[in-house]
């Protein structure tokens, strides 16, 4: 107990640390380029909890979850599919390798134009860049089951949706999250460059405006929001995650502790 | 709270050759034939749509008429003078990232307690967006490479990092024990057992680090401007010239192939010698 209370103080001892440096660093500081720390958080409560938190606080996140769902779904069903059938993801790959090596960037644009600014554009986009390591993940999560349990599910009777249920989805479901954690980052910063690209309100178009308009302390302030909701994100899904795959990590731990 | 478990898998670790096996139901059709087939049925489907105006013509060119835009395109000098411009920052940064990355990494990975202290900043600066420090670094920088160059390694620095990290806190303690007995100091073990365990983790961090690196480099010039692949992109979009984007989109989508692959061939080459690339025989 002793032991996990020094390593968690541990762990917060270093973003302590360089909040703390940051905060004396600039306490009397008069560069353009980097206001006090004070100033830019008086200045993050007062844009982010009562100024524009639902007209680009809200856009955006709505935005975000949206778009991590569909992708979730998709990228999971997808995945599962081609998982199964290795002719099919065989006749599939050249496409799939292709639109993956498409960095998100260059397809902004495109989106631009057929959808618009907005937030249809910015959805769309969102679900192609995250959609990607989640099928990867999955598919090769569920191609790596052992055959043989799937045979035995056969020998005892199993139908196929039985044998997809209870014994391919709890198998691949630790590589299934490790692909959808991989996707949490990517849909951030999916929705944070649509919106720099081409829009009126939200977190991205929120920095961008306050560069071109020389609002220094606008442009910290959103930098901590969208920093600080990566970390808001990553730490949900430890805890979905923790929850979802208690059983393999307690299943793990004791076939390595034997 | 639990540990991060799961990480990006150092590249054919679980790839047994079994399972890469696809079933052949006629030995007498090549492999590559039925996804050649699936290829040509979507390009010919497109063409089909585009010319038939199912899908608006100003947004969805058809095949026939972006192949020609392409071919037009590689003859213009503009075009490969933002490739050189945009591969140039991205290797600059890749180069910036892995003299950074690997050492520290290994470093950080090596001391339990300096794992403990660095782990959680390296895994929030690793999913923090660093796109969004693009506002205050333009600031700084001015619309210069030199911004496209901090940006890419501001981004793509963590997933090396984080791998080396990961791969030197991984070494097997029986070997590091093993190496102690025999007398090997500590920097013989460090370059005898702890980086080559950490190969694998390193290789497939700079594999991530490497199609990171180029997102940004074209990301970058595509918000702010300047030269580079990303202004390209931008411009074409902004004059409305939408065969034109469909075939830029294609470069770099191209130069994305180029990355990835080139970087898998050199993991492949680097851990080759690696035990869990030997096939058993």
């Amino acid at each position: 107990m002793m032991s996990s209370m020094r390593k968690y103080g541990l762990r917060l001892l270093l973003p302590a640390a360089i909040l703390a440096a940051w905060y004396m660093l600039t306490a009397n500081s008069t560069s353009v380029f980097f206001p006090p720390l004070s100033k830019i958080l008086d200045a993050f409560v007062h844009t982010w909890f009562f100024d524009l938190f639902t007209t680009d606080l809200l856009y955006s996140v709505s935005h975000l979850v949206i778009g991590f769902l569909i992708a979730a779904v998709g990228g999971i069903g997808a995945g599962v599919l081609l998982g199964l059938s290795p002719r099919l993801s065989r006749d599939v790959s050249p496409m799939v390798e292709f639109a993956r090596a498409t960095p998100l960037a260059a397809l902004v644009p495109i989106a631009y134009i057929i959808f618009g600014p907005g937030a249809t554009m910015e959805i769309v986009l969102i679900v192609i860049a995250s959609s990607w390591p989640i099928l990867v993940n999955t598919t090769d999560g569920v191609r790596s089951v052992d055959p043989a349990l799937i045979e035995m599910g056969r020998v005892y009777g199993l139908s196929a949706r039985q044998r997809l249920r209870t014994i391919v989805w709890p198998a691949a479901l630790p590589q299934i999250f490790a692909g959808l954690r991989v996707a949490v980052a990517v849909s951030i910063a999916a929705t944070v460059v649509a919106n720099m690209f081409a829009s009126n309100q939200g977190l991205g178009f929120y920095v961008i405006n306050a560069y071109q308009s020389f609002n220094v302390v606008g442009t910290w302030s959103g930098l901590l929001m969208i920093g600080l909701l990566g970390c808001l994100a990553n730490v949900l899904f430890v805890l979905i995650e923790g929850r979802a795959l208690a059983w393999w990590r307690g299943a793990r731990s004791a076939t390595k502790s034997t | 709270m639990v540990d991060v478990e799961v990480t990006e898998r150092p590249a054919g670790a679980s790839e047994s050759p079994e399972r890469r096996h696809v079933p052949h139901h006629d030995r007498r059709i090549p492999r590559y034939v039925e996804p050649a087939l699936a290829v040509a049925v979507v390009l010919g489907c497109w063409e089909a749509v585009t010319r038939l105006h199912w899908l608006p013509r100003d947004a969805f060119p058809p095949l026939t008429v972006v192949v020609p835009a392409l071919l037009h395109d590689l003859s213009n000098s503009a075009l490969w003078n933002g490739i050189a411009v945009t591969m140039e920052t991205w290797a600059i940064g890749l180069a910036i990232v892995v003299v950074i990355g690997i050492p520290l990494g290994l470093l950080l990975g090596t001391s339990r307690i300096a794992y403990d202290i660095a782990h959680l900043t390296v895994e929030f600066f690793r999913t923090v967006p660093s796109i969004a420090a693009l506002s205050i670094l333009v600031l700084l920088f001015g619309v210069t490479s030199k911004l496209v160059v901090v940006m890419v390694v501001f981004t793509a620095v963590w997933p090396l990092l984080v791998q080396s990290m990961y791969g030197a806190h991984d070494v097997d303690p029986m070997a590091t024990e093993m190496a102690r007995v025999y007398g090997l100091g500590w920097r013989a073990r460090f370059r005898r057992v702890v980086v080559p365990s950490a190969l694998p983790y390193i290789a497939s961090g700079l594999r991530l680090s490497g199609t990171m690196a180029l997102l940004l480099a074209i990301s970058v010039t595509l918000i702010v401007g300047g030269q580079g692949l990303g202004a390209l992109l931008s411009s074409a979009a902004q004059s409305g010239q939408i065969a034109l984007l469909y075939a830029r989109v294609v470069v770099s989508a191209a130069l994305g192939l180029l990355v990835t692959y080139g970087l898998l061939s050199l993991e492949r080459r680097l851990l080759r010698w690696h035990p869990s690339r030997r096939v058993v025989v």
